[in-house]
């Protein structure tokens, strides 16, 4: 399968509108049949999460945002890219600080370690255009959980 | 493109059970809202909480920590928050949070309101 790249540079109407991108993805079928449904929601998952992140966090300073998708099918998952030109975050510093076990019954603080759980080879980094860029597979081969105490 | 984060409708079934239609989002967007309206029903004697996730397409970590705050609340005075109709995205982040071992599940709001008090 091929790239398949969506730009977006509103964060206003970002979630709204990737979820959209997500419909018509289902509607033109453009990620293989093969790929099981769980996977597909845990991808939108992951990005929805990335995304409230940004919308959320990020630092564009005076830049007009620019936030761009990509993602490819693979013969046994999904591989993402979601790339952006803000000032960045300390993903590996707050994963790293977050414990695996959490508070019982958290209000906050789940969305990166859903993201964590969700994939596989997560890696953020800073890129040399001032961008930055969070890249990760969803898989098959695994059945992810969250360690949430109750 | 539709704006998925509508205030959320409420059917009182009892004086102490109400049904909440989630509509296609609970996520950080309406989190605070779905917060209020259920503390308003909890003030106004709500003790049981069906939550109808049927049409609903995105559960997120802040949708699913209000929730948790919801059933925090309703623990000491022993109630419940119970989902029903639970989509498939919904499923997903159940199954991956495992929070089907604190929130029961059922097929309908019926099967749920036929279950609760």
């Amino acid at each position: 399968m091929e790239y398949i790249t969506h730009r977006f540079s509103d964060p206003a109407t970002l979630i709204d509108r990737v979820h959209t991108v997500f419909e018509n993805w289902e509607e033109k079928e453009s990620l293989p049949g093969c790929l099981d449904e769980d996977i597909v929601h845990r991808l939108k998952l992951a990005i929805h999460e990335w995304l409230a992140n940004l919308v959320q966090h990020a630092d564009f300073r005076d830049r007009r945002p620019e936030i761009s998708i990509t993602v490819r099918a693979l013969r046994n998952g999904i591989e993402c890219a979601i790339e952006d030109n803000s000032e960045g975050f300390d993903l590996n510093g707050q994963l790293t600080a977050k414990p695996d076990v959490i508070d019982a019954f958290p209000e906050r603080g789940m969305g990166l370690l859903m993201i964590k759980a969700c994939t596989e080879h997560l890696d953020y980094e800073e890129l040399t255009n001032m961008r930055h860029r969070l890249q990760f597979i969803v898989s098959s081969d695994r059945d992810p959980w969250l360690n949430i105490p109750f | 493109m539709t704006n998925t984060t509508m205030s959320f409708s409420i059917d009182t079934v009892t004086q102490e059970t109400v049904t909440v239609k989630i509509g296609k989002a609970l996520d950080f967007r309406n989190a605070a809202d779905f917060k209020t309206t259920c503390q308003e029903q909890v003030q106004s004697g709500a003790r049981n909480f069906i939550l109808d996730f049927s049409e609903t397409g995105i559960l997120d970590s802040t949708g699913l920590g209000s929730i948790f705050s919801l059933y925090r609340q309703v623990s000491p005075l022993n109630g419940q928050v119970v989902f029903a109709s639970v989509s498939r995205p919904v499923q997903v982040v159940v199954q991956l949070t495992r929070t089907y071992k604190v929130f029961r599940q059922f097929p309908s709001v019926e099967a749920a309101r036929e279950a609760l008090p």
